[in-house]
């Protein structure tokens, strides 16, 4: 089951308390990882959690900051707006939220709420991989030069292999780095391209790293083995794959 | 109607266990049996199929299911006892708004059909 990410920001404590009420009685499908009471502070949360749901109390000033979400470099997250004041689920359209919620909270309204949530964010997840499945097949079929459709919710990018200098594990997120010292995240865990990549001359030395084997510079000894690559990054080689590593370069 | 068991058969865990949560939210003296898998939940039906005390009163059952979806299931209990069939009543739980699965649904009057999520009101039209 997918265990929704959850951050509440709103001052009122009677919201956030039956909120953490709700998230104890539901651990299965929720977890809320911060709170704070206004928008700016919000985005701190956001950019370090990367939460899938923010509960929003949408008065003036957080909606005055709302578009900051909006420069966010990973899947911005469905919003629940929550009010005392009905006229608020007008905004709610406005923002695209996907519901709203009128104070107090009853636990059956929200668990509906959140059923909505988890399936549009299936839904998405759904049609991004069927669109990344297409691209992947196309590329495979007429063999261009190795190309990658790298997805986040917003987007598909795509990008050649051979620019890739590394790809990073973030959790349930993959960062790949580039020649041109660009990042892009990608709401995909590394596994998710294994396989795309360990056929392209690509190693993964690390539990986090899956590193382009012609990026690499030198590779150096010092307490176990590190790659070293064109923009002064240094990464270590796992010792437990040293050995199949030394072998996949036939040094 | 007094409701004491529900079953819900459905094999995705989520709307299983948010169809659960609703239901025990309205009332909590209310026994829930999950299945996730249509297969267990018809194996649990016919070995009881003569013991009411261990069947459910209502049967919360989704469509689309791998190995037997819902009308198979259907199909299946219907061949059951009399006792089950007086005993437990199948409600059709969907996402689905395909017209062609809403009508072979109705096409036994005897299964009723609702939209998941299921709503307060819908539940208290089942209890009244």
């Amino acid at each position: 089951m997918k265990l929704i990410k959850a951050i509440i920001i709103d001052s009122n404590l009677d919201v956030i308390n039956q909120l953490s009420k709700f998230a104890e009685e539901n651990t299965v499908i929720i977890d809320i990882c911060g709170f704070c009471d206004n928008f700016i502070d919000g985005i701190e949360l956001i950019k370090t959690h990367k939460p899938d749901l923010i509960f929003l109390d949408p008065t003036n000033d957080n909606l005055a900051s709302f578009d900051l979400v909006k420069e966010l470099a990973f899947n911005i997250p469905k919003f629940i707006f929550i009010s005392d004041d009905k006229n608020m689920a007008y905004e709610a359209f406005q923002y695209n939220a996907v519901d709203f919620l009128k104070k107090t909270l009853n636990f059956n309204e929200l668990i509906v709420s959140i059923y909505k949530v988890i399936k549009l964010i299936e839904m998405e997840i759904s049609f991004q991989n069927q669109k990344v499945y297409q691209i992947n097949s196309f590329v495979t079929e007429s063999n261009a030069n190795g190309f990658i459709a790298i997805s986040s919710s917003d987007k598909i990018e795509l990008i050649k292999l051979a620019e890739i200098v590394y790809c990073k594990a973030e959790g349930k997120y993959t960062e790949f780095v580039l020649i041109n010292k660009q990042k892009i995240l990608s709401s995909k865990n590394l596994g998710e391209y294994s396989s795309i990549l360990m056929s392209n001359q690509f190693f993964r030395i690390h539990h986090s790293y899956v590193v382009n084997i012609k990026q690499i510079l030198k590779i150096t000894k010092k307490d176990g083995l590190y790659c070293e690559f064109a923009n002064g990054i240094s990464l270590p080689v796992a010792k437990r794959r040293q050995e199949e590593f030394v072998k996949f370069l036939k040094l | 109607m007094k409701i004491e068991k529900i079953m819900i058969v459905d094999d995705n865990e989520f709307d299983c266990y948010i169809t659960s949560k609703i239901i025990n939210n309205l009332d909590e003296s209310i026994d829930i049996m999950e299945f996730n898998s249509s297969l267990t939940a018809i194996q649990f039906l016919e070995e009881f199929q003569n013991s009411p005390e261990k069947l459910p009163n209502l049967i919360f059952l989704d469509i689309y299911m791998p190995i037997i979806d819902g009308f198979g299931f259907v199909e299946k209990f219907n061949t059951f006892s009399d006792v089950i069939k007086a005993h437990t009543k199948i409600f059709i739980l969907s996402t689905t708004v395909d017209d062609l699965y809403i009508n072979k649904a109705k096409l036994n009057s005897s299964i009723l059909y609702s939209s998941k999520p299921i709503t307060n009101e819908f539940f208290q039209s089942i209890i009244n």
